[in-house]
């Protein structure tokens, strides 16, 4: 595994650049389909070299649903990439029809994920993609860490009989989070870190926020451990650890519906469990600015998460 | 002598436009802004818009809402955004992103970006307006490849049903989209003879001549009216015309020099 050529390759580039082009070479069924979206996915190597295996569909993304539920019952792999809003929202009754209601496996890639795309505003943010794909019976929905697990994540979606849709967000250039191989299966948390006092349930982008902020807890006397639940559904129930004073969920990702409702809706059903803490974007549009500054203003970044949770233990 | 005053107004907003392009890292849509020049210089001379509090005004409706450098500019030349507006262009808190938000204040209609959602809103408008008994227009401003979405063609087939003749809408037919050109990713064809199936009065002219589109533009007609508006991606850029990178892209300064000097050669010198 070549980590540092995926770090800089970005989640799609490594996904459609890497790892798919090694997959042609095993399997003729695979059948990629972007709506307009083939140079920022990456997918420009793949559409030159295996050009009957790929259909550009414009910008309409509903079709592209339906078009790739039609070639999964005839026996074809459809995988399919836009930006996470349009093919949550905009394809979100495709998506129920052809993937929930007549259980038709595909591979469902959503780029560009919470507010990685900046100044282009929040018709392009995807702050509830996740609520969306959790409420349709039979999707898996995962949102990997880093450039290694999205790889994993594909590979393993590649490979499942049933539909999965998978959440990328921004960007070349973006840190690993793992430097060496791991095992990887969808619905099996990946467990991060120890530390008896607060438990840190982390998906996707926030995975890597999430280890920071322990080293900085740790730094003030506060032990946490962190989990990377990069599977948000099914969610590993069994990671969650009802020991510990306190239980933070963090998401790049509206409060609503995401990992921490997940999480919550597993919780209440115990009469006795940890407080827990919730953290994302705080069920509103938020102001337009570069990444950095909206972490800020979203309160996800290292500083503002570390504080939320002190204040928490209080 | 308005066509005058509209060629120097483009001249302005297309420096104006390479300068907020150069302000920012994170990319401009510099393509589809600068194909859109001319037809939003003219829709603002041509739109009756005395002020956005004016129950009865035109609307002018950025349905490509990625179209910000020639939307923004023109509403810099109408008096609507300011030069310190414009300065924050794609700054961190900024109002004037990459897609237009609806800020009525600054002349701004309509929040663009997701692309179809413009053509299906001027549909409610355009009916309101008819309730009202308002005499006013409503311009929907199309890209090309926005007509990918099937949401289009539902508005578009509602403005006929409901008799619409209040909608002018104007396709940039800049014959780009963000992987390449639009032939090449899903093939149109003829527009023309889509919308004129779909029951509307449909011009075409050059979207980069002044004269044509002012004498298109506010024509009346007992059907909706489209106007084809052939245009040129990134329009007047020699380095980025014909060439898919300017849908979205920095414009580093050597790039910026270049563009400025093309655009002055274009308008006989300063």
């Amino acid at each position: 595994m070549n980590f540092k050529l995926m770090s800089m390759a970005g989640q799609g580039g490594s996904i459609f650049g890497i790892s798919l082009i090694e997959l042609m070479n095993q399997r003729n069924d695979l059948m990629v389909l972007s709506s307009d979206m083939s140079t920022p996915a990456g997918l420009d190597k793949f559409k030159t070299t295996y050009p009957e295996h790929f259909m550009n569909m414009g910008i309409a993304e509903q079709n592209m649903i339906g078009t790739a539920a039609g070639l999964a019952e005839e026996g074809y792999k459809p995988i399919c990439v836009a930006q996470a809003c349009f093919i949550t929202m905009r394809s979100f009754e495709q998506v129920r029809q052809y993937c929930g209601y007549m259980q038709i496996p595909m591979v469902i890639i959503g780029i560009g994920s919470g507010v990685s795309l900046q100044y282009m505003g929040n018709t392009h943010y995807a702050i509830e993609d996740l609520a969306l794909m959790r409420t349709i019976p039979g999707m898996e929905v995962i949102a990997p860490c880093d450039s290694y697990e999205a790889v994993l994540s594909f590979e393993y979606a590649v490979d499942s009989n049933h539909p999965v849709y998978i959440r990328l967000f921004g960007g070349t250039a973006i840190p690993a989070v793992f430097n060496e191989e791991i095992e990887f299966k969808g619905g099996k948390a990946i467990k991060m870190r120890d530390g008896k006092d607060v438990q840190i349930i982390a998906t996707g982008s926030m995975v890597g926020n999430a280890l920071k902020v322990a080293e900085e807890l740790a730094a003030v006397g506060i032990e946490s451990s962190v989990v990377d639940m990069h599977t948000v559904k099914p969610l590993d129930k069994d990671a969650i650890d009802y020991k510990k004073k306190l239980i933070a969920t963090l998401e790049e990702h509206n409060i609503i519906g995401g990992l921490g409702s997940a999480v919550a809706d597993v919780m209440s059903q115990y009469t006795s469990h940890p407080k827990l803490l919730k953290l994302g974007i705080n069920d509103r549009f938020v102001p337009v600015g570069s990444y950095k500054y909206l972490l800020q203003k979203c309160g996800l970044d290292i500083e503002s998460v570390k504080n939320m949770i002190i204040n928490n233990l209080k | 002598m308005v066509e005058v005053k509209i060629k120097q107004n483009v001249f302005e907003m297309k420096l104006k436009a390479l300068d907020m392009a150069l302000s920012t890292s994170f990319g401009a849509h510099i393509g589809g802004g600068f194909s859109a020049m001319e037809i939003m210089a003219c829709l603002y001379e041509v739109a009756n818009i005395p002020s956005m509090a004016e129950e009865g005004r035109d609307r002018i409706i950025l349905s490509k809402g990625h179209g910000v450098l020639a939307l923004y500019t023109a509403l810099w030349k109408k008096g609507f955004m300011t030069e310190e507006d414009l300065a924050t262009f794609e700054t961190d808190g900024t109002m004037f992103h990459g897609h237009a938000h609806r800020n009525l204040e600054k002349g701004i209609e309509f929040s663009g970006g997701s692309l179809g959602l413009g053509i299906s809103y001027a549909v409610g408008v355009a009916k309101a307006c008819k309730y009202k008994g308002l005499n006013n227009r409503i311009y929907v401003i199309l890209g090309d490849g926005e007509m990918d979405e099937g949401i289009v063609w539902e508005a578009l087939m509602s403005i006929a049903n409901f008799s619409l003749n209040n909608v002018t809408v104007i396709v940039d037919r800049n014959q780009y989209q963000l992987d390449g050109p639009t032939a090449d990713i899903m093939n149109l064809l003829s527009i023309e003879d889509k919308l004129k199936a779909f029951g509307y009065d449909v011009k075409v002219v050059n979207g980069h001549s002044i004269s044509e589109l002012l004498d298109t533009f506010g024509k009346a007609s007992d059907k909706p009216c489209a106007i084809i508006a052939n245009t040129i991606k990134a329009n007047g850029i020699s380095f980025l015309m014909n060439n898919k990178i300017s849908h979205q892209c920095v414009l580093p300064r050597k790039k910026y020099e270049i563009a400025v000097e093309d655009i002055k050669h274009a308008y006989n010198g300063e």
